[in-house]
């Protein structure tokens, strides 16, 4: 198997040195049966929030050589690197839902926090601000659960381009609408906002020059500590209740991976990371350097599931302009199509912006070779938001945004699919469904292709692989 | 006095009456239904309920280092940020979740703490007075654990670590195990959490308990040597100390702590940080910095001072510099420093201040919705139920072209009995501050127009503006309620249920009692049963 790069990846620093090229260098954590296979296909979910406006980005046609849509003019040259996936719904979110049994659940408004919470879980938030939080565990969890084996240092990357906490939203906590990555229903994985930190946490650690016994020492001292914090928390576990096991379980897990990582850095890898991002570049090139991280990771094999939030509902895109001004508005409020038109032009701006992203990132991994193929033909990388922000109502078939727009649905979501998922998926086409299958049903299609065994469920509604995929 | 009878009967009308919008105004928990009403808190039993173990958040965990061990960085920046409870605090046991990435974050700032720490001649000054031997490393991790742990480590823990660092201390050298002894135990659960062994009954908390209850309530930071002192002497369970140590913990520098975890939280004006408003709007880095300044000093005195708690919605005075000044328009302030200024007319208390004026603004507009809501949820701890799904939650334009104000633009929203059934009551509220800009700047004039800063509450109380609004909320006693129910939260670090809100009750008429200060409220609520004991209530169902 051709691999990467041919020069030893050394580290924080970013430097490297030039090496000859052997048969063994394949990145460690590949077990060698895997290593001589094909190379593995990775899995990437990118969300942008508040929904996107469908008008001007779905296109007329389905199928092949479709006529680019003004929204996406953009994308010309990555055309046929992605498809268009239109009519996917997530149903859960939305304020009155009906259960598949027929259970009628009401939770009125809140489309934000469900947009966020339920995009890659596809569950039923618990409506609450405070201690009974309750979702599911998301579909990138699901896939580094059983990915690990391959990476334990790094069963996934979760990342956002801000940090913290997004907000409350009508009676939900904050925690759902600031988290779409979740370890299990009632714990969000936390996210990482530096693009320099998840560049040195994959990265960094490793000395070449460091002899067979200090290394060895270096691991029994790291073991002493680990021992220290078991014992430490299996004292605390014996006086503490049921509410406290939950969180100390979350530290023990916390633990046990660390010493994961700990006895697996990358001793002897092969691939060249570069230097590290700066420490705090500008918004704009913080995206640039998150893709650049993810690119990374999934081209040395550091883990091959990733998560990003491109952006929280509350930013201000002050650096794009609509209608010859810029745009001063907060996205939320805009994307409610308060000021009518002025707004529509707005957010349209922002979606432009959003998929020059999106076009930015595939480039991105295509230019990557990945062995047997590129990086984009061995990943599938999922692009999108959890509402249609589009602000028409059912009635409206020709989609045109109505001069107020408040409703945020829960269907027809904004997707794009990039990448082959080495072969499960033929991509350059609009794919349209049109009975409203659950996006859930497209994750099943997603863990399956990156070969998780035994997905036939996933989520309230998946029940099996999408259609029309292949 | 209940509770709900406080609420029902409270003076002025303003949050019960709001109860008959759909949904549940009144309800201070917004949908929620647990607050007690009628004869409730005579007919339960009081129990200080449980703390889930409590891990240290972002700022605690800055805090503690730099007081442990004498770190002069942040390294608290190298952590993620925390998640936020439904109140906007970031000490909420529940929500302050712990998995793979944070302990691996954990990991990596201790192993450069570490080593820093045992290269600092304070650090040594402190911990350690002898060089070698086991009777000198036990003695090390008995001093240095007491703080770390925040109580005095066992036996197991004290061997445990002994032999950890006695190991570590390859060929002989010291400093290598003594590094290794601190990474463990930054990387402990006893460092890491604040857990309170919990027990069947409900129990009193011994005194290192509740030394770090108080010193994370009101400095967000680990104890000091007279706390722990305190401790040692099992003193804390007596409520005369307990009073002591407010009082000398607020005249404290930690008690900067507070304002940071606490005030800029319950009030949003930690929202000012990336607050930017439109162009048209003069606003820069200095005056960001003058408005976070003047709320801070201006609740500072109304603590030290111990003034009421009404004062804070009506005192004529603030604390400004030279900058704030002449956004205000007053005159006689010069240089950066914050000088005490005596208003004539115009502004008064904490609503005009532009720290919270700019904070419920739009960055090209006021929100006089936002300016209401604000003050229904953070003073009167009584949201308004959100607007019904499906309605068009948006201000109309004029269809004429010629520019609305927005007080006419709300009048037009309200033509929908949908929309009018709140609105009526909640956008009043927030027209009485149209007087000020997004940025807190005084205007007589919106969109051309003369301002019209005039109301009337659902009562039929009529009132001219901010000054005379400010009056009728501090007569509210909803009012005294809300804030030691937000104070009641912060400090527990946890959601309030439905049996505390007849603890907020007794904790109210114990402040009022001794003149309703905000400095009552807070030193009455530390020496309750719910913040010196805890335990008894069943837990969630998870």
């Amino acid at each position: 198997m051709k691999k990467l790069s041919r020069r030893a990846f050394l580290g924080g620093a970013g430097v490297a040195i030039s090496l000859p090229m052997l048969e063994a260098m394949v990145p460690i954590g590949r077990p060698k049966a895997v290593a001589q296979s094909d190379a593995p296909t990775r899995l990437l979910y990118v969300w942008v929030p508040n929904g996107m406006i469908r008008t001007g980005m779905k296109p007329s046609a389905t199928g092949r050589g479709y006529t680019l849509p003004r929204q996406l003019a953009s994308l010309e040259d990555v055309q046929g690197e992605f498809s268009v996936l239109s009519g996917l719904s997530n149903r859960p979110g939305q304020g009155s839902y009906t259960y598949p049994d027929g259970t009628v659940s009401s939770d009125g408004p809140g489309d934000h926090a469900r947009d966020t919470g339920t995009f890659l879980t596809c569950a039923r938030l618990k409506k609450t601000d405070g201690s009974d939080i309750r979702n599911g565990i998301s579909v990138d969890q699901v896939a580094a659960n059983y990915l690990q084996r391959f990476t334990p240092a790094i069963p996934s990357l979760v990342l956002a381009t801000r940090e913290g906490s997004y907000g409350g939203d009508s009676g939900y906590a904050p925690i759902y609408k600031s988290n779409i990555s979740w370890a299990n229903a009632t714990t969000p994985m936390a996210k990482e906002a530096s693009a320099r930190a998840a560049f040195n946490r994959l990265f960094a650690g490793f000395d070449p020059t460091e002899s067979e016994a200090q290394r060895n020492l270096r691991l029994a001292r790291n073991q002493s500590v680990l021992d220290y914090c078991m014992d430490d928390i299996a004292r605390l576990e014996g006086q503490l209740g049921a509410r406290d096991q939950v969180k100390l379980d979350g530290y023990l897990s916390g633990i046990r991976q660390l010493e994961v990582k700990l006895s697996e850095e990358p001793f002897g890898m092969v691939c060249d990371p570069g230097t590290a991002p700066p420490a705090s570049p500008s918004w704009t090139n913080l995206v640039d350097h998150m893709f650049e991280v993810i690119k990374l990771a999934f081209q040395c094999d550091r883990t091959r599931v990733a998560t990003l939030m491109l952006e929280k509902p509350g930013n201000v895109y002050d650096f794009l302009s609509a209608g010859g001004s810029s745009i001063s508005g907060v996205h939320h409020q805009m994307s409610h199509l308060e000021e009518g038109t002025n707004d529509v032009r707005r957010i349209e701006a922002i979606n432009r912006w959003q998929m020059e992203q999106f076009g930015s990132l595939v480039r991105r991994l295509r230019d990557v070779d990945d062995g047997d193929g590129s990086l984009l033909d061995n990943s599938l990388v999922l692009f999108g938001g959890g509402l249609d922000a589009t602000g028409h109502d059912g009635s409206d078939a020709s989609m045109t945004p109505r001069a107020s727009g408040p409703v945020h649905r829960h269907t027809n979501l904004p997707l794009f699919l990039a990448g082959r998922g080495r072969g499960a998926v033929t991509p350059g086409r609009h794919i349209e469904w049109t009975r409203n299958e659950p996006i859930a049903d497209l994750y099943i299609s997603m863990l399956q292709a990156a070969g998780v065994p035994d997905v036939s469920s996933f989520g309230i509604e998946g029940t099996g692989p999408l259609s029309q995929l292949a | 006095m209940s509770v709900w009878k406080r609420v029902a009967s409270c003076v002025l009308g303003l949050a019960a009456p709001l109860a008959g919008c759909e949904g549940t105004i009144g309800d201070p928990m917004g949908n929620r239904t647990d607050r007690p009403g009628g004869d409730y808190c005579a007919s339960v039993d009081l129990d200080p309920g449980r703390v889930t173990v409590h891990r240290l958040n972002r700022d605690e965990y800055d805090n503690t280092v730099r007081d442990l061990l004498f770190e002069p960085t942040h390294p608290g920046a190298a952590l993620p940020v925390d998640d936020e409870s439904g109140d906007g605090f970031l000490n909420d046991a529940d929500v302050l979740s712990i998995g793979t990435l944070l302990v691996e974050k954990y990991d990596g700032v201790a192993r450069e703490l570490a080593p820093d720490a045992v290269a600092r001649t304070e650090f040594r000054d402190a911990y350690l007075d002898c060089t070698d031997g086991r009777a000198c490393v036990e003695s090390f991790v008995r001093d240095f654990g007491l703080r770390a742990f925040r109580r005095p480590p066992t036996d197991t823990e004290v061997r445990q670590l002994a032999d950890l660092i006695e190991n570590g201390s390859t060929d002989g050298d010291l400093d290598a195990g003594l590094e290794l002894g601190i990474r463990a135990m930054l990387l402990s659960p006893s460092f890491l959490f604040r857990a309170e062994p919990h027990t069947t009954d409900v129990r009193e908390l011994d005194s290192y308990e509740v030394a770090s209850r108080l010193s994370y309530f009101l400095w967000q930071t680990m104890p000091d040597q007279e706390l722990f002192d305190l401790a040692a002497e099992g003193a804390l369970t007596e409520e005369s100390t307990v009073r002591d140590q407010v009082d000398r913990m607020i005249e404290d520098p930690r008690f900067d702590g507070f304002f940071e975890g606490f005030l800029n939280r319950w009030l949003r004006v930690y929202r000012l940080e990336d607050y930017t408003p439109a162009e048209t709007y003069a606003f820069d880095e200095e005056l960001r910095t003058a408005l976070f300044a003047e709320t801070e000093a201006f609740v500072r005195h109304i603590i030290e001072t111990d003034a009421p708690l009404t004062e804070l919605l009506t005192a004529n005075y603030s604390f400004l510099n030279e900058r704030l000044a002449d956004h205000y328009g007053v005159e006689g302030v010069s240089g950066d420093e914050l000088q005490r200024v005596t208003f004539d007319e115009q502004r008064g208390g904490l609503l005009t201040q532009g720290s919270i004026l700019a904070v419920t603004s739009h960055p090209n507009r006021t929100s006089p919705v936002q300016r209401g809501k604000w003050i229904l949820e953070q003073l009167l701890c009584a949201p308004p139920p959100d607007p019904p799904a499906d309605v068009d939650a948006l201000l109309p334009e004029n269809e004429s072209g010629e520019p609305l104000t927005v007080r006419e633009r709300l009048a037009e929203h309200r033509r929908n009995p949908e929309c009018a059934v709140c609105h009526d009551k909640m956008d009043p509220l927030g027209l009485a501050f149209e007087n000020f800009d997004p940025v807190g700047m005084w205007r007589d004039e919106e969109s051309g127009h003369e301002v019209i800063a005039t109301g009337e509450l659902p009562d039929g109380t009529l009132f001219d503006g901010a000054l005379e609004l400010a009056q009728i909320l501090a007569a509210d006693e909803a009012y005294v309620g809300c804030v030691t129910e937000k104070l009641m939260a912060y400090s527990l670090g946890r959601a309030l249920e439905t049996t505390d809100y007849c603890i907020v009750d007794r904790v109210v008429d114990r402040a009022s009692a001794r003149g309703g200060s905000f400095r009552a409220v807070m030193e009455e609520l530390v020496v309750d049963d719910v913040f010196r004991s805890v335990g008894g209530r069943e837990e969630v169902e998870r």
